[in-house]
């Protein structure tokens, strides 16, 4: 790919940007499955919002218990410290 | 010539006109004195082959002297030693013991553009410092006969660039660069070997990527905590990046790039 204003982002197969670019000008090697679009000046490039990729039903889930069970280990810490009167 | 140069100096018999008579030894005396690197360098080992090679190894002296970034328009060249040769191997020492720091205003020839251009220390002046010239030839700059390449730099849209600034020869001198603000999300291209610094805040992951193509597609560093609690904890990575290599973060609150200078 050519660079030649610096600033720009890339686009992976399903259309998603999935970063912005900072690059000296001049050629770059570029992966199969991603295309680079070029802006003009930094200040089109801060408007660039990067695609965030949706947590899966699996990660919500084990996030959710993740939560739950450090919830309930604080609550017993301090029932616990409370009944040894280290805490009121 | 006798090979048993003197390690002092002598002290040689003063003839008087109509009162000494000269004889063979007065002028062999004087003959067995110094031959021409002698003179420079003084007595040294017991032959000429080894005068010959103590000077090839000061030819590739230089002390200090580091070229380093000052501005878009400026680079600087610190004070210091070097030997600095003619295309014939002569040599010449010299020493500045201020900085220098070099403009366009130095150009051998031309004018500013967009290309690398290349440092040399002068020593065609008369006295005993070195004045730097800039010039696109990577061999031979124009208008000089005793010159010696120390280093490099990229000029690109009328700036010089921060991180091309070099010096040679590249393993003599390596030191860290300035600080530079980076941005996550972004994909930046290594001009020297140097670290990534990221860090990130509690709940959230964080990852380093670093390869030789863009987008950068290999974890080099990961650190991640999951759900706001009461063990929340920051996570950091320090990563190094090859010359020329692609990088990038995601998920990082503040990232740094810090060069490693040549």
């Amino acid at each position: 790919m050519k660079v030649e204003t610096t600033y720009g982002y890339i686009k992976d197969s399903e259309g998603h940007i999935i970063s912005k670019c900072e690059l000296p000008k001049g050629k770059h090697s570029l992966k199969n499955g991603y295309v680079y679009v070029e802006v003009a000046t930094k200040a089109d490039l801060n408007k660039i919002q990067v695609h965030i990729l949706p947590l899966s039903p699996e990660k919500i889930r084990e996030n959710k218990i993740k939560k739950e069970m450090n919830r309930i280990l604080r609550d017993q810490a301090i029932k616990s410290l409370k009944e040894k009167g280290e805490i009121e | 010539m006798a090979a048993d140069y003197p390690s002092s100096i002598r002290n040689f018999l003063v003839l008087y006109d109509g009162v000494d008579k000269v004889i063979a030894n007065h002028p062999n005396y004087r003959g067995d004195e110094i031959t021409a690197l002698q003179t420079l360098v003084g007595a040294f080992g017991t032959g000429q082959a080894n005068l010959t090679d103590l000077r090839n190894l000061l030819l590739n002296y230089i002390d200090d002297c580091k070229l380093t970034y000052t501005s878009v328009a400026s680079v600087t060249v610190a004070a210091g030693k070097i030997v600095i040769t003619d295309a014939s191997g002569n040599c010449r020492w010299r020493k500045n013991t201020s900085p220098v720091v070099v403009t366009w205003a130095d150009i051998d020839t031309g004018a500013e553009a967009n290309d690398t251009y290349y440092i040399y220390a002068v020593a065609d002046n008369v006295g005993t410092t070195f004045t730097i010239m800039i010039s696109l030839n990577s061999t031979t700059p124009t208008g000089a006969t005793f010159y010696r390449k120390i280093g490099s730099f990229v000029n690109s849209a009328g700036d010089i660039e921060r991180d091309s600034v070099v010096m040679y020869p590249a393993n003599l001198y390596t030191y860290f660069g300035e600080w530079e603000t980076k941005v996550n999300d972004t994909i930046y291209q290594a001009l020297t070997d140097g670290f990534i610094c990221a860090y990130r805040g509690p709940d959230g992951a964080m990852t380093v990527l670093t390869d030789s193509s863009t987008p950068p597609t290999t974890i080099r560093g990961r650190h991640a905590d999951s759900g706001a609690d009461a063990d929340d904890s920051y996570g950091s990575s320090t990563v190094p990046v090859k010359k020329g290599d692609y990088w990038k973060t995601t998920g990082a609150s503040n990232v740094f790039w810090i060069p490693i200078k040549l």
